[in-house]
């Protein structure tokens, strides 16, 4: 794809909405042609907006090594960009909110997982939109299941539970492809499974599924059908979108839906917990302060083993490793409880924990992005347990999901 | 463990927090409907109180201040909150300007309707309060007796107590309990029928260290008071400076300054910043922070101190990975940080004179 070509984004939708119509005929005949990429897109989150009204995209990959370009002229939420990484054409890249953005691109998947990976990672200024199970599972409930009972729906759930291990491998959080995961013959539970099957018939069994194996619970993508067309997207848990139908344009709506979900529910998540002190002036002229928040608090029932705790910590914290990248000083309390007054280094922010092998308390400082409960709840279903609890202050969030995704509460 | 101050005190701020239901915290004042108002409101007392009081010779503080202030609004009560480690007797010695008893004393005539309207509330006249002290368990029928006695002493000088309770904590091996004396009155469903070992507030398992996650690691009126509050206060500095510099390094020119650094280690620094007690921690950390500094700049990150700001110019990607990398190595991270010796408390340099 040369993305010189395109002078407007009407015009990058419809070669986007041609290109994945080629891909789709090919994916029906089984012919996908070799380096022939599907669309993917990967949603991003940036920092809290402050109030601005659009993001400061070339402020924001500063330091990332790409190279964008805006199209139509524009700069704002309207704009849309194309993107050049080190090796050439990449994409395009749009603002969706003052908060979130998407990068569309037709490379092959390690080329494009890669390139999105390695940029989030340079930056403190971007982390993924992390879908947990639970939103998965909301989605699936509420949409998916009553609206689309006849239709093929594909569920992947993946739970490793890498913390049975002292060991961790950085290619455990790539999240590539199955064919592509990386096996060792370390004996520690895994479970990896794809279902396709007709939503009312997958209804019939994934609850009891859960009931009995709990890794059920840790859904890693999720194909949302398309509206009156065969195929579907793909959602994976770390924010990408794979389009396995032959629009994009609808695949796009569908991102959007989900990032309008995303913000609304993070929004909350930052009123309910941002710890800050606040002051307030007397009469007399003086001040007092007060402290609101609230804390996110995960239970794990049954306890973790007492060594996968251990694992977890040290892992975590003593050696910088694992998918959660927190940091931090763990002051121990015994050997089944820490305090760790530390920093989320997806965005080098604040974050008091408190963890034992029943729980994991959070304090999330006034700044400190509510997308850090997401990918929190997100890594710790895959990694930790999959039947985790999780209270935003005395809600749960699998409550607080659903009442956003249906309009009953707004933020 | 030992209880302290602060450690009483993040326990009661917990009890205000909204948690699970049915988890390992059950936070009594929030299920019964209260609010936090305030950490440490202090509150001049009416000019006719201190002359009554100063007449019948009661020891008495002219501004009180509780550690913690919570507020029904439905019900229209103030809970004033001490916390104590120990009980104290009614009388001050003399020339103890410091003595508890004064503190109380001014506490229990502190109305409802003074207070709410002291905080501008809406209907000051309906409002009621009560002084509740949290001390040590096995402290809270003395603590009471007290109470009782300083009350029956402002009675005699025409001064009208609030109403007061005390509750003891207590920390056993299932779990921290609230205890009531057994005359105190305590406007806290919970607490008014307590059974009789008390109100389990947080679940333990055997052996488990009762301390919470402090919400407040410092109140310079105290200072830390074990080497958990120390550590504490350390990793909230060191925190703090990370998260400041490491969340600007993608901008070529930023700031950081001293004050940001304190008021994200304490989130209410703001209201102990022009305390001197305050001062001798605002110099330590300033060290900490020229220390860190000095090691960036052999870094060749060019920054600049004026006064107590630090600018940051020309970085360049490759220099803040660089600095990232610094910040989250393991001889930053466990490095020393020294916020309580003679040494750190007492320097006085600033930054630009500190290079």
């Amino acid at each position: 794809m040369n993305t010189l070509h395109f002078t407007s984004r009407e015009k990058a939708f419809d070669f986007l909405d041609d290109y994945a119509s080629q891909r789709k005929e090919e994916i029906d005949r089984r012919q996908l042609g070799k380096g022939q990429g599907l669309i993917k897109s990967y949603l991003l989150e940036t920092l809290p907006d402050n109030g601005r009204a659009s993001m400061d995209i070339p402020a924001i990959l500063h330091g990332t090594g790409w190279q964008v370009t805006p199209m139509d002229g524009r700069n704002d939420d309207a704009a849309f960009y194309r993107v050049r990484d080190s090796k050439g054409e990449f994409g395009f890249l749009e603002p969706l909110s003052a908060r979130h953005l998407a990068v569309h691109s037709t490379k092959e998947t390690v080329r494009a997982d890669n390139a999105v990976r390695s940029t989030v990672r340079a930056t403190a200024q971007l982390d993924f939109a992390w879908l947990a199970g639970t939103t998965f599972q909301t989605i699936w409930q509420h949409l998916i299941l009553p609206q689309m009972p006849d239709r093929f729906v594909t569920l992947k759930f993946k739970h490793q539970a890498r913390f049975e291990d002292t060991l961790w491998d950085e290619r455990d959080e790539e999240d590539i492809d199955d064919e592509e995961d990386f096996e060792e013959p370390i004996e520690r539970r895994a479970s990896t499974l794809a279902i396709t099957e007709r939503s009312n018939q997958i209804a019939r069994f994934l609850p009891q599924l859960q009931t009995y194996h709990s890794p059920f619970k840790a859904i890693r993508t999720l194909r949302i059908p398309a509206a009156e067309e065969r195929g579907g997207y793909d959602f994976w848990s770390w924010g990408k979108v794979t389009y396995r139908a032959p629009t994009f344009r609808d695949g796009r709506s569908q991102v959007l839906s989900i990032t309008r979900l995303y913000e609304q529910t993070t929004r909350i998540i930052e009123e309910r917990l941002w710890f800050l002190g606040e002051k307030t002036t007397l009469r007399d002229g003086g001040e007092s302060m007060t402290l609101t928040g609230a804390p996110v608090t995960l239970t794990f029932d049954p306890p973790l083993p007492l060594s996968t705790f251990q694992n977890f910590i040290t892992t975590t914290f003593e050696r910088g490793q694992g998918p959660l990248r927190l940091w931090g000083n763990p002051i121990y309390l015994g050997e089944r409880k820490v305090h760790i007054y530390g920093i989320d280094l997806h965005l080098w922010k604040r974050i008091y924990m408190e963890i034992t092998p029943r729980r994991m308390m959070l304090v999330l400082p006034q700044g400190t992005c509510g997308n850090t409960v997401h990918r929190l709840v997100t890594n710790v279903q895959r990694y930790l347990d999959p039947a985790v609890e999780v209270f935003i202050g005395d809600v749960r969030y699998s409550d607080l999901v659903e009442d956003v995704f249906l309009g009953r509460v707004t933020g | 463990m030992e209880q302290t101050p602060l450690f009483q005190l993040n326990l009661m701020l917990w009890l205000v927090w909204p948690v699970p239901p049915a988890g390992i915290m059950r936070p009594i004042f929030r299920e019964d409907g209260f609010d936090l108002r305030g950490i440490g409101p202090a509150f001049e007392m009416p000019l006719e109180v201190r002359a009554r009081a100063g007449v019948a010779g009661i020891p008495f503080k002219e501004r009180p201040g509780p550690d913690l202030l919570l507020e029904h609004h439905q019900r229209r009560t103030l809970l004033p909150i001490e916390c104590k480690i120990s009980s104290f007797g009614p009388d001050a010695p003399p020339g103890s300007k410091k003595h508890q008893s004064r503190q109380a004393a001014a506490l229990l005539s502190t109305t409802g309707l003074y207070l709410a309207d002291y905080f501008g509330l809406p209907a000051p006249a309906d409002w009621r309060a009560c002084l509740l002290y949290a001390v040590g368990g096995s402290q809270e029928a003395a603590t009471q007796t007290t109470l009782e006695d300083l009350s029956a002493r402002l009675q005699t000088a025409h001064i009208d107590p609030t109403l007061a309770g005390a509750l003891g904590i207590y920390i056993r091996d299932d779990g921290i309990y609230l205890k009531p004396a057994p005359a105190a009155s305590v406007p806290v469903t919970a607490l008014q029928t307590p059974p009789s070992a008390g109100v389990r507030v947080v679940e333990l398992e055997d052996g488990e260290d009762p301390r919470v996650l402090y919400l407040l690691p410092w109140d310079p009126n105290i200072g830390p008071a074990d080497e958990y509050e120390r550590r504490a206060l350390e990793e909230r500095v060191r925190s703090a400076l990370t998260s400041l510099i490491g969340s600007r390094l993608d901008a070529p020119i930023f700031d950081v300054s001293l004050d940001e650094v304190l008021q994200a280690a304490v989130e209410v620094w703001e209201m102990w910043r022009d305390r001197q007690a305050a001062a001798g921690f605002r110099n330590a950390v300033r060290a900490y922070v020229r220390r860190i500094l000095t090691r960036l700049r052999k870094m060749e990150v060019d920054i600049q101190a004026h006064q107590d700001t630090f600018t940051f110019t020309g970085v360049t990607p490759q220099l803040a990975r660089q600095v990232r990398g610094y910040l989250t190595s393991v001889a930053f991270r466990r490095g020393e940080i020294d916020l309580w010796s003679e040494a750190v408390q007492l320097d006085f340099s600033s930054l630009a004179e500190g290079w």
